[in-house]
C-alpha cells in the first residue's frame, strides 16, 4: 500500500529522493517513507504506521490492521515532513540526516540508553550526587518533585536529539552544521541582516541549545581539519575565514547547554551546566563510535578537490552534478558533495567585498539555489539510469 | 575557434568542445547522444499547461496579463516512469532535461528528431539559441497528429545542432538565462524589455480604431 515515494518530483521530492539514499547507507535499517510537504520552516519526522494504527483501530480488527500496514515484516512507515517554504533554498534540507537519525535511535535505543547509563557512570561520582541533592532539598517538596520529574524527561529528550545530531554529522558531516547554522539563524535573537536566512517559526523546547549543538557536531566532524581542507579550495579566496565568521557571528549566545526552559528549572540545572555539557559530548562521541562500528560506515573526510571542481561549475553559472574525472561523462556528484559546494558559493557570495552590490548578491544566491536543484535532479536520474543499465546488461 | 568555413558542427568538434569545457551539456547520461552532426536532448520534468479558460484572449499588450498569467498557465513537475499523454493539437511548454552552457562563438538550434517529428510531434517553433547562453531550453510540444502520443520525461525528443558564428563572439543578455525549469515567455513577467514597445502596438491599434469608429 505504501512504497518508498522516490519517483515523485515535486521540488521537495527530488531531495527527497537522495534523503533515501542516505537511509539506505544503513545497511540493515528497513523503513518505509513517504515525504510530505510543510507549510513552514521546520523539518521533521513521525511514525506514519502509529498514527494509521490508531485511525483504523475503530474499523479494523487487529489481523487485519498488522496485514495493511505489513506489521509482519516489521518495518515502520516513517513519514519525512520536509519545509515547503525552503523549496527555492534546498541547501536547507540537509537538515534532515537529523530526522533520519530519530530512526535510528528508535532502532538502537537499547544500546543507546545503556551508553548513556556508562557515561552518567563515569561523569557523575557521589560528590556530584550529593551536591545535586543538597541544591534540590533547598526546594519545597512539590518543587522537588516538579524539578525531579521534568529534569528527567528533558534530559532524555535531549538524549534523543543529540543522537540524531551525530547522525547528521555521520551522513553529511560540515554540510550538516551549515544547514543548522542556516536553519536556526534566527532562534537565538540574532536580527536578520541576511538575505537568504528564513526565520524559525518558534523555539524548541526539547532541544539542546543551538550554541552546545554546534560545538558538540564542530567537534563530532573535525571541524579544524575541515577548515584547514578550506584553503585547497582555490576558486574562493579566504573562505575559511568566511565560514568561521558565518558561524560565528550570530552566537551571542553563551555556552550554554539547555536553551530557555523554565525559570526554576533552568535556575537549578545551570549549577551543573559545565557538568552536564561535557557528559552530553562525551555521551555524543561515544555514540559516533557505536553507530560507525555497528553500521560499518566508514566516514571519509571530504575531497576538497572534487568540491572545487563543483565550486568552479557553481561559479560558471552550471549545476554541480559532475566531478572531472578526466572522462567526457564525468564522476556523479554525491548529495553532500553538492550541498557543500553549494553552501561554500553562498557563504562566499554573501560575504564577499568585491564591490558587488546587495541587489547582484541576492540575483546569484537565488541563480545558485536554482543550480543547486537542478543538480540534485540531474545526480538522481544519473544514478537511476547506471542502476537500469547495468540491470539490462547483465 | 577554427579558420575554416562556417557550418554545421560534427560529432567529433562536438566532443571536442565538450572535452575542452568550453560546450557543456549536462547531465550526458550515453555518449550515444552525440553523434553525426548533433546532440540528442532528453524531455525533462517540468511542464507548463496552457489552460482553458472563459476569460478572453491572452493580449501581451495589455500590463494586466502580468498578474493574470496563473489564470491562463499552470506549471506542473511530470513523474519519473510515469506516462503524460500530448492530445491532438494540444500544445505544452516543457522542458530539456539536459543544461546547456554555450560559448560565446557558437549559435545552436534545437529541433524535432525525425522519428517523434514522423509522429507529429513538434517540440520547438522558437528554435534558435543565442551565442553564450546558459540553462535548459523551454520546448514547445505540440501534437500535431490525429492520434493522442504518450510521453515520458527523459525521452529523446529534441536534438541541438551547432553553428560557429560568423564575425567574432556575440555576448547574451537573454531573459532566460540560467532557467532551470520551463518558463513563460518573457512579457509575461514585470520589467520586460519589450512591454513599452508592444504597448505602442497596441495603442497605436486602440487609436485607429477609435479613429475608425469617430472619424
Amino acid at each position: 500500500m505504501f512504497k518508498r515515494n522516490k519517483l515523485t518530483f515535486k521540488t521537495v521530492q527530488k531531495s527527497g529522493a537522495r534523503h533515501d539514499d542516505l537511509l539506505e547507507s544503513f545497511n540493515n535499517i528497513e523503513a518505509c517513507i513517504i515525504y510530505s510537504r510543510y507549510i513552514g520552516h521546520t523539518y521533521f519526522i513521525y511514525e506514519l504506521t502509529q498514527t494509521l494504527e490508531s485511525i483504523l483501530k475503530p474499523v479494523l480488527d487487529r489481523e487485519k490492521r498488522a496485514s495493511l500496514l505489513d506489521k509482519d515484516h516489521n518495518s515502520n512507515i516513517w513519514c519525512f515532513c520536509l519545509s515547503s517554504v525552503d523549496e527555492n533554498n534546498i541547501t536547507t534540507f540537509a537538515n534532515i540526516a537529523h530526522e533520519i537519525g530519530h530512526i535510528i535511535f528508535k532502532k538502537e535505543k537499547d544500546d543507546i540508553l545503556i551508553i548513556r547509563d556508562q557515561v552518567l557512570q563515569e561523569k557523575i561520582d557521589t560528590k556530584f550526587t550529593n551536591r545535586a541533592l543538597k541544591l534540590l532539598n533547598e526546594y519545597p517538596k512539590e518543587k522537588r518533585l516538579y524539578i525531579n520529574s521534568v529534569s528527567t524527561q528533558l534530559l532524555f529528550s535531549l538524549i534523543e536529539e543529540t543522537c540524531a545530531d551525530v547522525v547528521g554529522s555521520i551522513l553529511l558531516g560540515p554540510t550538516f552544521l551549515l544547514s543548522l547554522n542556516e536553519f536556526t539563524w534566527d532562534v537565538i535573537g540574532r536580527k536578520s541582516e541576511n538575505i537568504w536566512f528564513i526565520e524559525l517559526e518558534k523555539e524548541r523546547l526539547n532541544y539542546p541549545s543551538i550554541a552546545f549543538r554546534k560545538k558538540c557536531i564542530k567537534s563530532l566532524i573535525n571541524y579544524d581539519s575541515f577548515l584547514k581542507g578550506m584553503k585547497e579550495i582555490s576558486s574562493l579566496n579566504k573562505i575559511d575565514e568566511m565560514i568561521d565568521k558565518y558561524l560565528k557571528s550570530e552566537t551571542t549566545e553563551t555556552d550554554r547547554f539547555l536553551i530557555k526552559y523554565d525559570e526554576e528549572l533552568e535556575k537549578y540545572l545551570n549549577n551543573f551546566m559545565s557538568e552536564i555539557s561535557d557528559a552530553f559530548l562525551l555521551f555524543a562521541h561515544r555514540v559516533y563510535d557505536y553507530i560507525i562500528n555497528k553500521y560499518k560506515k566508514e566516514i571519509e573526510e571530504p575531497d576538497y578537490s572534487k568540491i572545487d571542481d563543483l565550486i568552479k561549475r557553481l561559479s560558471n553559472k552550471i549545476p554541480p552534478n559532475i566531478v572531472n574525472d578526466g572522462t567526457l561523462l564525468g564522476q556523479t556528484a554525491n548529495y553532500s558533495e553538492i550541498l557543500l559546494s553549494s553552501y561554500l558559493s553562498k557563504i562566499y557570495t554573501f560575504y564577499r567585498s568585491d564591490g558587488m552590490n546587495l541587489e547582484e548578491k541576492i540575483k546569484d544566491l537565488s541563480i545558485i539555489n536554482k543550480l543547486t536543484t537542478k543538480a540534485i535532479e540531474c545526480t538522481y536520474m544519473q544514478n537511476e539510469y547506471l542502476k537500469e543499465k547495468k540491470k539490462t546488461i547483465k | 575557434m577554427t579558420t575554416e568555413p562556417h557550418g554545421v558542427l560534427n560529432a567529433d568538434i562536438i566532443l571536442k568542445l565538450m572535452r575542452e569545457r568550453e560546450l557543456i551539456i549536462t547531465p550526458i547520461l550515453n555518449l550515444e547522444q552525440i553523434s553525426g552532426s548533433g546532440v540528442d536532448v532528453r524531455l525533462g520534468t517540468s511542464i507548463i499547461f496552457p489552460k482553458k479558460t472563459y476569460i478572453g484572449s491572452i493580449d501581451i499588450t495589455k500590463e494586466t496579463i502580468i498578474n493574470e498569467k496563473c489564470r491562463y498557465f499552470e506549471k506542473m513537475r511530470l513523474k519519473y516512469h510515469t506516462p503524460f499523454t500530448l492530445h491532438p493539437n494540444q500544445l505544452i511548454l516543457g522542458a530539456t532535461f539536459e543544461y546547456l552552457s554555450l560559448p560565446k562563438y557558437l549559435h545552436a538550434q534545437i529541433l524535432s528528431r525525425s522519428s517523434y517529428g514522423r509522429l507529429g510531434l513538434i517540440v520547438a517553433t522558437a528554435v534558435t539559441i543565442h551565442p553564450g547562453y546558459k540553462g535548459v531550453l523551454t520546448l514547445e510540444l505540440c501534437n500535431l497528429s490525429d492520434s493522442p502520443i504518450t510521453l515520458y520525461p527523459g525521452m529523446p525528443v529534441a536534438q541541438l545542432v551547432f553553428y560557429e558564428l560568423s564575425g567574432g563572439s556575440v555576448e547574451t543578455n537573454g531573459s532566460y538565462l540560467y532557467s532551470t525549469e520551463a518558463e513563460l515567455p518573457g512579457f509575461l513577467y514585470e520589467g520586460s524589455k519589450d512591454r513599452w514597445e508592444l504597448r505602442f502596438w497596441g495603442e497605436k491599434e486602440a487609436k485607429d480604431k477609435q479613429e475608425n469608429i469617430n472619424p
